[in-house]
């Protein structure tokens, strides 16, 4: 599958403080591509590196596999960008924003404009001043999203918004995902980031720390289960590696496991298995356990 | 990048307006005063007009005359309070906006760093020439409606446009100058402190550059200096002091592009800090 955003070695450095650091990167054609990480991270910096705003102090980034500096116009026709500090040009009203910035970029698509105000419910003939935090967020999707871009790139995108209107920009990440097109889709918020990416990255303090599918990451990393027993374990049961009680009763166990299940099933049948309930972990549990105590998940 | 043009002069708008009519005001103000002040002028000039503290504030030696009275008040004052205008909307069309955040919605447009400047630069030449525009219109009906009050002025309504819109290129002078700072310096209040001094020094500069060799030397930076209205009015523009002027937006222009193609936006950062890795 060819990639639409490729990295290498992608460095940014403002004077003396980190931004990114040698990061590895590669989202594919018509992924949805959860971009994870805490205040600071590099999730923005990252995403003006793609956008040409920011300079790399070292290597290369390419979209579409053109070099983001040397052919950004090429890049930009084809990307939509909400950004996660989205500040809107006031004294006009939504309708001549968007009106403005589909002839800047030169876009065909009014109808399909249209369509997406009347989805997110948003009222174009109110001038920015008056909008409220979260129309101005609705009015930075539609510029983002009305010109049909073969790649979207999200900052923080329900920011703001209702949990209703939220659903509604899911559902279109989804729709512009089942068109083919691709989702560079940056959030703190994990549930989101697991309801709608087929891959997540994780980016702490400047480095790519992890890139998986979503499903994989949940399914293979960090298991959780109830088990009901005939006996009652004895203190030191389920005493492994990578294994945590999170709770016990008489005859049952919860188990947290970050490791192979086979020891911790060969003690059970020890002590005869009656039921295994699983657990759901979310994204988040498992964002918690890659970043660990005191590593910035406390900014999450 | 002609879409772009439209917008950032549609933005203008009120501001063109707003200071065509304040400038027209302005000269609507020196043009009733002159029939009840003009004569108590000439005896003040006998006594102060070589002055050194009062010639800071101008040729007043030339106000015996209608014309050098207007032409000392339009070249003098009228570059002056517009050059305020100049800066601050020279440093707040890439400073301002990239401070403000809405720089980044722009660059996320499928447009060259390039283009956005010259789109910019454009509609801000555009906007004050209308401004000027606006501020001739205005004193050509105030000086038909006071053709009697004022007598015989020995000046045309085609002076007075000139006059008014040579204006122009000294007031883009103070204008490209906030533009290309606000690109090259971190942050906006840095450029608009960096112009605001050469303002004040251009100004008192030219002035007394008749009481100082050092003053007369520096007196050719001065955009000022180029904009002398007793002359203006008796011997036409000046060419060369035009093209001069010209060149000198052209190059500061010129500048501003290249500061804001290598720029780190958003990072408010000086140039050179861009390539470091510690």
């Amino acid at each position: 599958m060819t990639n639409v955003i490729e990295t290498k070695n992608l460095t940014v450095y403002y004077g003396p403080h980190r931004g990114i650091v040698d990061l590895d990167l590669a989202v594919e054609e018509g992924e949805v591509f959860g971009f994870l990480g805490p205040n600071g991270a590099g999730k923005t910096t990252t995403q003006r590196v793609l956008l040409d705003i920011i300079r790399p102090s070292a290597g290369k980034a390419t979209v579409f596999g053109l070099d983001c500096q040397e052919e950004g116009v090429q890049i930009r026709k084809e990307v939509g960008y909400l950004p996660g500090e989205l500040q809107l040009p006031e004294g006009m009203t939504g309708r001549r924003f968007l009106r403005t910035m589909a002839a800047i970029r030169g876009d065909n698509h009014p109808a399909f404009r249209q369509e997406l105000c009347e989805r997110l419910d948003l009222d174009l003939s109110r001038k920015i001043d008056e909008y409220s935090r979260g129309n101005k967020q609705k009015l930075g999707l539609v510029a983002s999203l009305m010109h049909k871009p073969a790649l979207l790139i999200l900052d923080e995108p329900t920011s703001g918004l209702d949990p209703l209107v939220q659903q509604t920009v899911l559902e279109m990440v989804r729709e512009t995902r089942a068109e083919g097109r691709s989702v560079f889709f940056s959030s703190h918020i994990l549930s989101e980031v697991q309801a709608v990416c087929d891959r997540v990255g994780i980016i702490r303090q400047g480095q790519l720390v992890a890139v998986e599918r979503v499903d994989d990451l949940i399914e293979q990393q960090l298991r959780r289960f109830r088990l009901t027993l005939v006996e009652t374990p004895g203190d030191n049961a389920f005493n492994f590696e990578g294994v945590s009680i999170l709770d016990r009763h008489d005859h049952s166990v919860t188990l947290e496991i970050r490791q192979n299940l086979q020891p911790v099933m060969e003690e059970a049948v020890h002590y005869g298995i009656v039921d295994i309930e699983p657990q759901t972990v979310t994204l988040e549990e498992i964002f918690l356990a890659y970043y660990g105590a005191g590593n910035g998940a406390n900014n999450v | 990048m002609f879409n772009l043009f439209l917008y950032e002069l549609r933005k203008r708008r009120n501001a063109i307006i707003g200071w065509g009519i304040g400038m027209g005001l302005y000269i609507l103000y020196i043009l009733v005063l002159y029939p009840t002040i003009g004569d108590a002028y000439s005896g003040l000039i006998e006594n102060l007009g070589d002055n050194p503290l009062f010639q800071m504030f101008g040729d007043f030696q030339s106000m015996s005359s209608f014309s050098g009275f207007f032409s000392l008040y339009v070249a003098d004052y009228l570059p002056l309070i517009l050059a305020i205008y100049a800066i601050i909307n020279g440093t707040a069309a890439l400073a301002g906006e990239e401070e403000a955040g809405t720089l980044e919605l722009i660059l996320s447009q499928p447009l060259a760093r390039w283009q956005i400047v010259l789109a910019k630069a454009v509609a801000m030449m555009v906007a004050m020439l209308l401004i000027l525009l606006v501020t001739a219109v205005m004193t050509i009906i105030t000086f038909i409606a006071m053709e009697e009050q004022l007598g015989s002025t020995g000046v045309t309504l085609g002076d007075i446009t000139v006059l008014i819109l040579y204006a122009w290129p000294v007031v883009m002078v103070f204008m490209m100058m906030a533009l290309f700072l606000g690109a090259f310096l971190p942050h906006r209040r840095l450029a608009a402190t960096g112009v605001t001094l050469f303002l004040i020094i251009a100004f008192f500069g030219d002035n007394l550059a008749g009481l100082s060799d050092t003053l007369a030397r520096l007196q050719p930076l001065f955009p000022f200096s180029y904009y002398d209205g007793s002359q203006l009015l008796e011997e036409g523009v000046p060419l060369d002091d035009l093209l001069l002027l010209l060149g000198a937006n052209l190059a500061l222009l010129l500048l501003a592009l290249i500061s804001f193609q290598r720029r780190n936006v958003t990072v408010g950062a000086w140039p050179w800090q861009r390539a470091r890795i510690p």
